[in-house]
Formats: C-alpha cells, sequence, structure tokens
C-alpha cells in the first residue's frame, strides 16, 4: 500500500518555524479575509455542493495568499487546499504519498463568516507522509492561535502575545460532558441514536466551524465533538492539537484519526481524554 | 405609554462594563456555586449584576417590579408575578453561564419590560462586544452599535426548509422530538448552537440563522428573544400553535421560533411533525 511504502522511506526532518507560519496565517486574515467581514456583496459568496456548503472570495483570496508562501517555506513540499481540491479532488492524493504536504483551510465556517458571524477560522496542518507533524488554528477576531507540533504539546499565543500551554480538562463523568454532535451528514439512524441519549450528557454547543471546536475543546468550553465527514482540512489541525493537548481523535472504529484518511470512514469522536472518549463511544455512540 | 429605551440600554451596557466582563476569566472557584445541578451554575457575577439592575430598573419606571432570574430561584413566588397587572422588569443577569464560567464569549445579558402578562420591550446585551439589541412592541427591533449607531432588524426569509439553518437543541426534554429532528436535520442548511439564547436570539434577527426550538420556555430566557424576533419579522410559536407569552409557566409545548410564517410551517412540518 503507498501509505506503507510512505511512512518506511525515510524524510529529511525539516525544523518548523511555528511562528513563520503563524504570522502568514495573520498576514492572510488581515489582507484577504478581514477586509471582506461583514462586507461581502450577494456575489462574493457561491454555493458548492447546495446551499449548506457556500464560498467567499475571501476564502479563495485567503489559500492564493496562503498557497505559494507555504510552499516555499519547505522546498519540495505540496499544498492541498480547501479550494484548490473542490475544483480537483486528485489534489488530495498529495496527502497519501510520502513527503511534505500543507493542508490548508483558508477560511473555516464560511457559512459563519458569510452571514457576519464572527466564529470561524483560518487552519493549516503540516503533513508528513500521511500524518499532520505541526499545525496552527487561528481566530481572526479574537487574535489566538492555537499551535502543536507532534510530541511537543500545544501552545495557545494569546492577542496580546503571551504564550500558556494548553491542557484539556477533565471532567469525572459522562453527565459532566458537554459537547459538539455534528449530525448533518452521515448515516440518519446514527444521528437519531446520539440526539436521543444527549439528555444523559450537560448540553451541546455546535459552532458551525470545526476550527471554533477545536479551539474551544482545547480551552475546556466543551469536550467532546462528533464529526461524520471528516474533510482533512477541517480535522488534521485540531486532531493533532487536542492530541497533543492530553485529548484524543479517535474513529469509532478504534482507528487513530490521520490527514490521509478518505472523508467519509467510521464517525471521528474528539474528546479531552481517554476515558471520556470511552465512555461516550460506550453510553452515547455505540448501538 | 413612554419606555426609557436607551435609559434602559445604557444601564445594562453600565452592568456588562463594570460588573460583568471585570469577573469574565477571572472567577476563582468559590465564585462560582452549583445551583440544582452541576449543569445549573450561578456565579459571584450574575448575583451583582441583578443587585445592580433591580432597583435602577424600577426607579425608571413608577410602580414597576423586578423579576429577577436569581430572585426566583431564591423565592420561586415571584414567577406568578407575571401573570398579574402592571409592569413588570424580566433579568436575566448573564445568559449562557455555563459558558461564562469556564472563560468562553457565547454568553448574553437580557431584560424585558412586561405589561400584563406580555412582553413590551426588551435589551439583549452581548457583553463582550458591547452590541445592545432592542425591540419595542409594534415599533420594530434594533441593533445599537457601540459607537450609538442604530441599524433596523428585519430579518431574512430563505426560500426553502434546505435554505434555513438553525439552533437544533438535541437536548431538549423531549427525547421523540429530539431523536426525529436529528433524523431530519439533513434536510436543513445547517446547525448553529451557542448554548445561549441571549446569543441565538440576536443571531436569528441578524439573519445569520433561521430558526430555533426551545423546550423549556423560561420567561427570562425567552421573552426578550421572542419579542426581538417578532419585531423583525419572525414569529415564536409552539409547535400546538399558541404564541409564546412572557407570563407562560415555564415547561408547555416546545417552543419553535422562525424568521417567519412559511419557514415556520416548513419546520414544523419537515422536522417536528411524526
Amino acid at each position: 500500500m503507498a501509505e506503507t511504502t510512505g511512512r518506511q522511506k525515510r524524510m529529511t526532518a525539516v525544523k518548523i518555524d511555528m511562528d513563520a507560519v503563524r504570522l502568514l496565517m495573520e498576514e492572510a486574515a488581515v489582507t484577504t479575509i478581514l477586509p471582506y467581514f461583514r462586507k461581502l456583496k450577494t456575489g462574493d459568496i457561491d454555493q458548492k455542493a447546495g446551499p449548506h456548503d457556500v464560498v467567499t472570495v475571501a476564502d479563495k483570496a485567503s489559500e492564493d495568499f496562503l498557497t505559494p508562501r507555504l510552499q516555499a517555506l519547505i522546498p519540495g513540499s505540496t499544498v492541498v487546499g480547501e479550494e484548490a481540491s473542490s475544483a480537483d479532488e486528485s489534489i488530495m492524493d498529495a496527502l497519501r504519498r510520502p513527503g511534505y504536504a500543507w493542508l490548508i483551510d483558508p477560511i473555516d465556517g464560511t457559512a459563519n463568516f458569510a452571514v457576519g458571524n464572527a466564529l470561524f477560522a483560518v487552519m493549516v496542518a503540516l503533513v508528513k507522509d500521511g500524518d499532520a507533524v505541526a499545525s496552527w488554528i487561528y481566530d481572526p477576531i479574537r487574535g489566538i492561535c492555537a499551535m502543536a507540533e507532534t510530541g511537543s504539546g500545544a501552545v495557545m499565543r494569546e492577542a496580546d502575545g503571551s504564550t500558556r500551554r494548553l491542557q484539556t480538562p477533565k471532567p469525572p463523568s459522562l453527565a459532566h460532558l458537554s459537547g459538539a454532535p455534528n449530525l448533518r451528514y452521515g448515516d440518519r439512524d446514527f444521528a437519531a441514536r446520539i440526539a436521543h441519549r444527549m439528555d444523559k450528557t450537560a448540553g451541546v454547543m455546535i459552532l458551525r466551524c470545526a476550527g471554533q471546536e477545536y479551539l474551544a475543546m482545547l480551552d475546556g468550553h466543551f469536550h467532546y465533538a462528533v464529526y461524520n465527514r471528516a474533510m482533512p482540512w477541517d480535522h488534521s489541525a485540531g486532531c493533532l492539537l487536542i492530541t497533543e493537548a492530553g485529548g484524543i481523535a479517535k474513529r469509532l472504529n478504534g482507528d487513530l484519526y490521520r490527514a490521509a484518511d478518505k472523508p467519509f470512514s467510521s464517525p471521528l469522536v474528539a474528546a479531552c481524554g481517554e476515558d471520556q472518549w470511552t465512555w461516550l463511544k460506550k453510553d452515547i455512540f455505540d448501538a | 405609554m413612554t419606555i426609557p429605551m436607551q435609559a434602559v440600554g445604557d444601564l445594562l451596557l453600565q452592568a456588562g462594563r463594570d460588573i460583568i466582563m471585570p469577573r469574565f476569566r477571572r472567577l476563582r472557584a468559590e465564585d462560582i456555586v452549583e445551583k440544582t445541578s452541576h449543569r445549573d451554575l450561578v456565579t459571584i457575577a450574575d448575583e451583582e449584576a441583578e443587585a445592580f439592575l433591580t432597583p435602577r430598573l424600577e426607579a425608571l419606571m413608577p410602580g414597576s417590579r423586578a423579576v429577577g432570574e436569581e430572585a426566583v430561584g431564591r423565592d420561586p413566588a415571584l414567577l406568578a408575578l407575571l401573570g398579574q397587572p402592571g409592569l413588570h422588569w424580566l433579568i436575566d443577569p448573564i445568559d449562557g453561564t455555563a459558558s461564562f464560567a469556564v472563560g468562553c464569549a457565547l454568553f448574553g445579558s437580557m431584560v424585558a419590560l412586561v405589561q400584563d402578562g406580555d412582553a413590551i420591550a426588551s435589551w439583549l446585551l452581548d457583553p463582550p462586544t458591547g452590541r445592545l439589541y432592542m425591540a419595542r412592541k409594534g415599533e420594530g427591533a434594533w441593533l445599537r452599535e457601540p459607537d450609538g449607531e442604530m441599524q433596523r432588524l428585519t430579518m431574512p426569509r430563505p426560500s426553502s426548509l434546505a435554505h434555513l439553518s438553525g439552533v437544533a437543541n438535541y437536548g431538549i426534554s423531549d427525547r421523540t422530538l429530539a431523536m426525529r429532528m436529528a433524523q431530519r436535520i439533513d434536510r436543513t442548511a445547517g446547525v448553529l448552537n451557542m448554548r445561549c439564547s441571549g446569543q441565538e436570539y440576536p443571531a436569528m434577527a441578524l439573519g445569520q440563522i433561521h430558526w430555533a426550538i426551545y423546550g423549556r420556555g423560561i420567561p427570562w430566557d425567552h421573552a426578550p428573544g421572542t419579542l426581538l424576533i417578532s419585531e423583525a419579522g419572525g414569529v415564536a410559536r409552539r409547535l400546538n400553535g399558541q404564541l409564546y407569552r412572557a407570563c407562560d409557566p415555564p415547561g408547555g409545548s416546545p417552543l419553535l421560533v422562525a424568521c417567519g410564517e412559511e419557514q415556520w410551517d416548513w419546520l414544523k412540518t419537515g422536522l417536528f411533525d411524526p
């Protein structure tokens, strides 16, 4: 299998300049995203798959800004951007080949951005041989950026430039967990079963933006999220962050999340800890 | 009757700026107390904001009386006042306390003026930004920006169920309804659930989302927002067809709020009817 060959092949490890990537994301926000926030005209917004799936001129401008600049940071790296991939799905194959690939979500939460709601984010993950090895989630409105490198932990850089280490709080029982059950996609009976059992938990919060949901989980605002459809640009950055912050990102079939995964697979459950993931699987998700 | 719309808004802003925001992300463990359970919290900021607003609102309208969330927590009989003749101030000093207590900015502060059982004016504040939403029965709904600029609010009405997104509250107490809604949620454009009606009503009034379903209908959570929605062109009606009233006792038929009558019907038929 291509994945196996990819992981066996030895790559020269590169030193990742975490702040250089963060600064590029900030610049993308200032020059290509924020000028459009609450100022979009009707013609600036397009539908992709349907009314639930929109894209704006700012998504395209942000991706166009980031693509060459990220690529230039690591010689030989490829770029997998959300908008480029929606025009040509084969671009995603780069995630399943050996080497470095940059995953870009130029605006995550476009449905919020397009209607003037501040719950959106910019996400970047650096993927090596199919797994994220570094990641960034930037919130242009709050000016905060969550960053992680495999094995080095996760940090939040605040708007004032200070940084703090991220460690997910771990509530003591299922009844204390609240989370984001994203049920719009996938199996309808699975969706119905989860909703039916939500009264066993502490509450529901769904932000229409995976990037904001990961930020919320990293800070303990809630404790888990479920995704039936996991596009790599929506989840690679957040899954590495949550793992490095002491949480877990695992599919219900037991497989750890990988950037190289196909979008539709076993449902992805990100949770604040291994115990909490197990409680959720047993009492909420299992048939 | 003259209602001091701007003066009430200014009081709410003052409570947000001077009492609530200084406590945000600075709460100590002893500042947070569980009321009936770990899902039902109150903080020192809730208590202080309500104590600040109660006498000041009563002083603005002679003969009016305040009914605050925390006061009702101490004396549940107070809630019956809302069904009595006269003027009552409904106060939700911090809606979304669960978020406020963990440092999440999705909370709100709300006030409604209730006359003879129905809200006749309301104010909803987003304390972190200072954006204030106001409605006056029969006159309309507005957003007052922190710089004082006023914007009239009129909700857009999307053209089909597939274009509607909203607050699918899977935690609603009717488990069958929750299950049915989740099963069919792929017929809609998406879900945004901010765990705080004080954020959700303004998002609806701005057209960022188009509907919400609520199971409990507690007056301080819903009287201010349902008036805002009605005055912005939407509808706040229970699934049994009754219009929402501030004096309704908590519970009852689930409250479905939507951007228009047609959209309310599509949602009822498409998501909630058996």
